[in-house]
């Protein structure tokens, strides 16, 4: 068999793939090894014999046909009663939306700030006072005049 | 408009190159066609100006495609395409010498096809070919290398 170390850098030199320096040495070296030599010219043929595969130009007029549909179809301009019934259906859409929006009910609310005047009984746990008011369950730390709700639970209608 | 243009030109000038590495990857003419096409579709979707090398970005789309629709039928060998010989007797050889270089390019591994087609027909650099199989550019040589070797075994009635 025959066999030389620059075989694979014969294929890279093929492909132009070898810097200056290797392409030079390579090229030397292709003058003084037959091996090489001979694969150098065998790589130019398998180069030329694949590239006879042939190309089918009737397909290519077909592709290019197809595309050019595609394009123009994609690209092409709405009849103008068809952009004003689209732009007509979309402003009512919108519309649709934002009185749906205004009109929903409001989600649940705390007590009312009267609820909150009411004068609460406190009980003294711990040092704490604690309260516990239909529902409304606290807290205050003396000397600071603010509560602190901990709990609050909807208070279960009275039959 | 411009966009267009710019398309048809690279349509053009690439259309025979990724039509043949199409083609020789697949074994099918009609594979070869689809794949081909879908390749330029998707082209067409990009912003043609920021693809620096046309040639390369379709092949490598086309060599995505065409694995992708491999993956659940082998290549076939057909090749029944077109034919541009005159004579009867020259239409068998070149029938033959298509057939065998199909069947020869799908007797490579798996990475050996990819690289020599998408040199030979593509014309990817090997730092290219790496960035698309994801290969060191010194496995990019060595495939080449083998697959070289490989076709001349299998095409050596007509090297």
């Amino acid at each position: 068999m025959n066999a030389c170390q620059c075989l694979p850098d014969v294929s890279a030199l093929k492909d132009g793939e070898l810097t200056a320096q290797e392409e030079l040495r390579l090229r030397r070296h292709l003058d003084g090894c037959a091996i090489c030599a001979s694969e150098w010219r065998r790589l130019e043929k398998l180069s030329a014999l694949l590239h006879d595969v042939p190309v089918d130009h009737v397909a290519g007029r077909r592709i290019r046909r197809t595309i050019r549909r595609d394009q123009a179809w994609f690209r092409r301009p709405l009849p103008l009663p068809t952009g004003i019934a689209a732009g007509l259906l979309m402003a009512l859409g919108l519309s649709l939306i934002a009185n749906l929006w205004m009109l929903a009910p409001p989600g649940p609310s705390f007590p009312s700030a009267a609820a909150s005047t009411q004068v609460i009984q406190m009980e003294d746990v711990d040092g704490v006072a604690e309260f516990n008011l239909e529902g409304l369950k606290g807290f205050r730390v003396p000397d600071r005049p603010a509560v602190s709700i901990i709990q609050y639970q909807e208070p279960t209608p009275q039959r | 408009m411009i966009q267009t243009l710019r398309f048809e030109a690279i349509y053009e000038s690439c259309y025979e190159q990724v039509y043949r590495f199409s083609l020789s990857y697949t074994g099918n003419p009609a594979l070869a066609e689809e794949v081909t096409q879908e390749a330029f579709a998707r082209l067409l979707q990009q912003k043609l100006r920021e693809i620096r090398k046309p040639v390369a970005w379709l092949i490598r789309v086309a060599r995505n495609l065409a694995a992708d629709a491999l993956r659940d039928r082998p290549v076939e060998g057909t090749l029944e395409v077109k034919h541009s010989a005159d004579t009867p007797e020259a239409r068998l050889v070149q029938q033959g010498l298509r057939r065998d270089i199909v069947r020869a390019v799908a007797g490579l591994s798996r990475h050996q096809r990819d690289c020599i087609t998408l040199r030979e027909y593509g014309g990817l650099s090997y730092a290219e070919i790496g960035q698309t199989l994801d290969l060191s550019l010194n496995e990019v040589r060595v495939h080449l290398y083998r697959a070289r070797r490989n076709l001349q075994k299998s095409l050596k009635d007509w090297l």
